[in-house]
């Protein structure tokens, strides 16, 4: 059996991706994920100017649930090391999904059309990024501000708009907003804004204080969030959110999504971790009777 | 497969000579989930009010963490003078040494605060190698740990421990640099040696993969490198070391010299 499916008229050998902001940013990234075995990757989010980000540390394990608070702080090298990454990762003939951390529609669209002249097979939008002010969350939060960004990077370039989104109250409004606007797909979900205080120190212990809460805790949110998105529009979800295990990854296809990405699970288990999901989804499809992906896509959805 | 983890410790023992640029810290973990390491493993220390930075597991009993810290920047300069009570241990980061397969020779080189994690190595090793000789390189007297009371390193009887100091030393037995007492003291006698493990600063890791090159024993080479850490934990790419496709912080710090063609190459030409 094999699992390809398509997402925003992308085909893919298999609906596993590696998730924004893990091993993205470099052309030694993009070999350890394609050595691994991921179906397409997806770039660090980029800004136009290069980002240093936030003082260390960047990342702090919660193990006892599987998961992981960050700031990195949108760390990228800019726009011209997006233009050297495109050019050099040519070679891994897969495709390549550009991120992008706009602070203003016209960033946006700058970025989206370097990427776009350079090979990316798509970008993602991420208006959803929990803790750099003025990029992310508080444009994803406003219907009105994703349907100019969408609107106006959609008109801008050819290959398609993916749009990120995170946990915020009315998800289903801005989702429809990003639709109509010209998204061809939706990534759901960001990471959660959270803290993490060591209480010895009595200190919260990112450098930047307040992050993004990943993996497993965040599972069943996401497991929500693109459940409620699909019941009601319908459209190509990749779902994203503590997918660990084969099983994670099946039951945010069955909510909706066409396809998945994962991030902290590659911290905690490695890049080869994708092989075993990818194998452990292929043997429930056959042995479900399922013929592919593309029949469990919202599946237990009613 | 690795499993992070975020431990908060608590100072319980800072040895440091008048003056040195060197401390020994020891912190003890303050959950009972605090993670089990082996020789090679660093971790990311955080020093509140600072910076999280990559350090050598020196040493572990159960919830006893060993540090060898010198002073560089800020966040090494706290610690080796005024190490906070309490400090946030992320980790273990990075693979284990790999360890020889069976008995043999082993020739351990520790240059500075390099030592810390061939400590770790020599006590594990030394159940079932037949020798261990541990050198132990560093600059001036003062930058000198004493290894054989702080880590106990005589109670094995195959270890034995060589201290090499470049300027005059009484503690030394042999004055100059790790270079000088391999060309002087060992020689040709090198192939002797099944394996050997180095750790130290660049230009000596450098100097010593040319004379393991030239001697035709790179298979028998194992360096434990150092390069920029950010994340520690395998995501940010930041670690690549270069002329590899390896992330210091998920494959390394030790590989085989075999693997670093391209990488002297390129640090080292
Ligand atoms: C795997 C690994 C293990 C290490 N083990 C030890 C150890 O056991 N004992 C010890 O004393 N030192 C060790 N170091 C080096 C130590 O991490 C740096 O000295 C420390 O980060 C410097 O921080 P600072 O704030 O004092 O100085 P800064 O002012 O931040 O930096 C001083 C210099 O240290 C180096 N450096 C700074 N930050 C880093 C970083 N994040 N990663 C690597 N190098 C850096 C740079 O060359 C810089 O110029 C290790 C480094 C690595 C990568
Ligand atoms: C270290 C780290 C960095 C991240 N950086 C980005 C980023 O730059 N852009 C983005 O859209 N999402 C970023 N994310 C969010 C992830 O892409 C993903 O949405 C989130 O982590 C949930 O998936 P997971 O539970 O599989 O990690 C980051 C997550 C982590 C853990
Ligand atoms: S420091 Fe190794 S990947 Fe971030």
């Amino acid at each position: 059996m094999n699992l390809n499916i398509d997402v925003a008229g992308i085909k893919l050998e298999h609906p596993v991706m590696n998730a924004s902001g893990i091993l993205g940013s470099t052309y030694n990234d993009i070999a350890v994920l394609a050595r691994a075995g991921f179906a397409a990757f997806v770039t660090k989010s980029f800004t136009r100017e290069k980002r240093e980000g936030y003082g260390t540390p960047i990342a702090v394990p919660i193990s006892e649930t599987l998961s992981l608070l960050n700031a990195v702080g949108l760390e990228n090298p800019g726009l011209e090391g997006l233009a050297e990454l495109l050019d050099s990762c040519k070679i891994f003939g897969k495709p390549i999904i550009v991120s992008i951390a706009g602070s203003s529609p016209e960033e946006f669209v700058e970025i989206a059309v370097v990427a776009e002249e350079h090979g990316a097979t798509a970008v993602e939008l991420n208006l959803s990024c929990p803790h750099v002010r003025g990029r992310g969350l508080e444009i994803g939060a406003s219907p009105s501000a994703v349907r100019e960004i969408v609107g106006i990077v959609s008109s801008s370039i050819n290959i398609p708009v993916i749009v990120k989104l995170g946990l915020v109250d009315r998800l289903v409004e801005v989702a429809s907003a990003a639709l109509e606007a010209g998204a061809r797909a939706l990534t759901l979900i960001n990471s959660v804004k959270a803290m993490k205080i060591d209480i010895y120190a009595a200190k919260p212990i990112l450098g930047n204080r307040v992050g993004g809460l990943s993996g497993k805790a965040i599972h069943p949110i996401a497991v929500r969030a693109v459940y409620e998105v699909y019941r009601e529009l319908k459209p190509d979800i990749i779902g994203v959110g503590g997918v660990f295990s084969w099983e994670d990854a099946i039951e945010l296809i069955m909510a909706g999504a066409r396809a998945v990405q994962i991030g902290t699970a590659i911290i905690y288990y490695g890049p080869e971790i994708v092989r075993e999901i990818v194998e452990g989804m292929k043997r429930f499809l056959e042995q479900q009777g399922f013929r592919s992906i593309e029949e469990i896509v919202g599946y237990a959805v009613s | 497969m690795t499993s992070y983890a975020y431990v908060p410790a608590k100072l319980v023992k800072h040895v440091r000579k008048p003056n040195s640029p060197v401390a020994v810290l020891v912190y003890k973990a303050l959950t009972t989930r605090f993670f089990p390491s082996l020789p090679g493993h660093f971790c990311m220390l955080w020093v509140p009010g600072y910076e999280a930075i990559p350090l050598s597991i020196a040493y572990q009993e159960g919830a006893h963490y060993y540090f060898i810290v010198k002073k560089r920047g800020p966040t090494t300069t706290k610690l080796v003078e005024d190490p906070p009570r309490y400090v946030g241990l992320i980790g273990p980061a990075g693979s284990p040494i790999p360890a020889p397969s069976s008995g043999g020779k082993i020739l351990l080189l520790g240059g500075g605060v390099g030592i810390a994690p061939l400590i770790y190595f020599a006590t594990t090793i030394a159940s079932y190698v037949e020798s261990v000789t541990l050198v132990y390189g560093v600059r001036s007297s003062n930058e000198l740990v004493e290894l054989d009371q702080i880590f106990n390193v005589n109670r094995f009887k195959n270890v034995e421990l060589i201290i090499v100091v470049e300027e005059v030393c009484e503690r030394a037995v042999f004055k100059g640099t790790l270079i000088d007492y391999i060309t002087v003291k060992i020689g040709d006698r090198l192939e002797e040696y099944d394996r050997v493990y180095a750790s130290g600063p660049q230009t000596f890791l450098c100097k010593l993969y040319e004379v393991f090159n030239r001697a035709g024993l790179l298979d028998r080479l194992v360096l434990v490198l150092e390069t920029y850490v950010r994340c520690g934990l395998g995501f940010c790419g930041k670690c690549t070391i270069p002329g590899t496709s390896k992330l210091l912080c998920r494959d390394g710090p030790a590989l085989s010299a075999q693997l670093l063609k391209n990488w002297f190459a390129k640090i080292c030409v």
